[in-house]
């Protein structure tokens, strides 16, 4: 048997009792097996240093999709600044220049004792076996109440065909309509990016469809991140088209009429852009594994991202309830320690007791201009818990041409260092 | 069967590499934050290739990012993530790394 075919088998009655056999005599001389699900930057990343760090280690990486669309620059598809093949990332270089086994299908289930995910590919179910099984599926959302409908209105907060949907709507608005978009309750994926997407669109008006606006309701108090250059933003060059309503919570959605009630009031739009609220990845509230206060996210040991709930499932990027940003750079961060941890546990060795995480960020405020936001994190052993460095912590002291280009810079980087 | 020197080097080290593996090397792990932006293994596209360069250099580069009064760049933040003692660790480590065969540096 070869190394992608030993670790799952066809789920049906005589296969599945025969299973045990072939596992048991072969767990001498087999390398361990670890099972990631999910490959966006965190998923993808700890598949690759698992393989470059671990040697002697089989990685499983499952995703539905053939290849990740990257949220990273997604606000720019979304203008049409950039291209959708501009955010595609594919896994190719994972398969032939790292040697994972990368899967298209569906986690549907997970058994903690049995060590198995039960996959879908093409229609068919496979019991996929585990050492250590790696869940980074990102977020859910949480639908508004009333007859919303992603398609009519959609959110584009996971890049693809939502992405293009939304760039469609927004090429097709005319002279003097309104853009009406909402910010979710935090925490959500990626904090600066709904004001960033604000920023772009409402560029984008002022550039293409004179006297059109943007509405921007806010489930939150106040701006989430980068309070300065998006205040800026939005009280200076955006001023005449750009309108940000706070502790604004959707109470009813029509996405039929594109229309949307909110604690502040209702409002309609040729667009309307809904960003709900979130939860992590399904496979996480399916396998019960949303186990902080909110019962939202999954709470976690930072030093190695184990569940707090099952210590060989690992659950890291957005799903994780540590506090750390919801971010593809953060989730890339986390995905090194944790691929450092299960290394260190196949060799019979505690984690690193001190680790490091950071989050980076580039936002584009105008066509010409961007702004920075930056936080690292310290392993705090007193609480546990990865402590925000606060001297590390701040966005950058005004717009500007050069982050533009940095910006740029920074996502070819990221995007090669998890997915290359 | 005759076993003969290096056939049995070449067993030793096939088990070796299966059942001994290493402890990952000092600041690896830490190193690796670097290279989001600084490119897998310290080498970069477009942006500063930071493997292959002197522990003192690096070092020092960042000992004075951390310190410096008027912040100007992302790296001044970063660099206060760290401290001394896992600074010196980074650099060691980087130092250690094979340099990028064309630098693509313009920082």
């Amino acid at each position: 048997m070869n190394s992608n075919r030993r670790h799952f088998l066809k789920l049906g009655s005589l296969a599945a009792t025969a299973w045990g056999f072939p596992k048991a005599i072969s767990a001498a001389t087999t390398p361990p097996h670890v099972l990631v699900i999910g490959g966006g930057f965190g998923g993808a990343t700890v598949a690759k240093y698992l393989k470059m760090w671990g040697g002697n280690i089989d990685v499983t990486l499952v995703d539905r999709a053939a290849s990740h669309y990257a949220c990273i620059l997604s606000n720019l598809v979304v203008t049409g600044a950039l291209s959708m093949d501009r955010i595609k990332l594919k896994y190719d270089s994972l398969r032939s220049k790292r040697g994972v086994n990368v899967v298209q299908g569906e986690a549907l289930a997970v058994d903690p004792s049995a060590k198995e995910v039960t996959v879908k590919v093409n229609g068919t179910s496979y019991a996929y076996s585990y050492d250590k099984l790696v869940l980074a599926p990102g977020i859910e959302f949480i639908a508004p109440p009333g007859n919303y409908n992603d398609q009519l209105t959609p959110h584009a907060w996971k890049a693809g065909p939502q992405t293009l949907l939304l760039k469609n709507q927004l090429s097709s608005m005319t002279k003097g309509q309104t853009f009406v978009m909402t910010i979710p309750k935090a925490p959500y994926r990626c904090p600066p990016g709904p004001y960033e997407r604000a920023c772009s669109v409402a560029d984008y008006l002022l550039r293409k469809k004179s006297g059109a606006r943007i509405v921007v309701l806010d489930a939150n108090a106040s701006i989430q991140a980068e309070p300065v250059n998006f205040g800026n933003a939005f009280n200076g060059v955006y001023k005449d088209v750009l309108t940000y309503v706070p502790n604004a919570s959707i109470t009813e959605v029509d996405s039929q009429a594109r229309s949307i009630t909110t604690s502040a009031g209702k409002f309609a739009g040729a667009v309307l852009n809904i960003i709900p609220n979130q939860r992590a990845g399904q496979i996480i509230t399916t396998a019960g594994l949303a186990n902080d206060l909110t019962g939202r996210w999954s709470t976690v040991d930072p030093l190695s991202y184990a569940s707090t709930a099952q210590p060989d499932i690992h659950i890291l990027g957005d799903s994780q309830a540590t506090g750390q940003p919801k971010s593809g750079h953060m989730a890339n961060s986390q995905a090194k320690v944790c691929a450092d941890a299960i290394i260190r546990a196949f060799n019979g060795e505690q984690p690193d007791p001190n680790p490091v995480t950071s989050s980076a960020c580039y936002s584009p405020i105008t066509s010409k201009t961007a702004a920075w936001l930056t936080a690292s994190f310290q392993y705090d052993p007193a609480t546990k818990t990865m402590k925000r460095v606060d001297a590390s912590f701040a966005e950058a002291p005004k717009p500007s041409g050069d982050a533009l280009e940095e910006m740029y810079k920074w996502a070819n980087n990221i995007f090669a260092d998890s997915f290359a | 069967m005759k076993i003969n020197y290096k056939t049995l080097a070449a067993i030793m080290l096939i088990v070796a590499s299966i059942t001994a593996q290493s402890a990952p090397p000092p600041g690896q792990l830490l190193a690796s934050m670097c290279f989001q932006c600084h490119g897998t293994n310290g080498q970069a596209i477009k942006f500063e290739s930071i493997a292959g360069k002197s522990s003192r250099e690096i070092y020092k580069e960042l000992l004075e990012m951390s310190k410096r009064k008027k912040i100007e760049s992302i790296m001044d933040l970063q660099a206060r993530a760290y401290t001394p003692g896992q600074m010196l660790q980074i650099a060691n480590y980087l130092s250690t790394l094979p340099k990028a065969p064309k630098s693509g540096d313009d920082d």
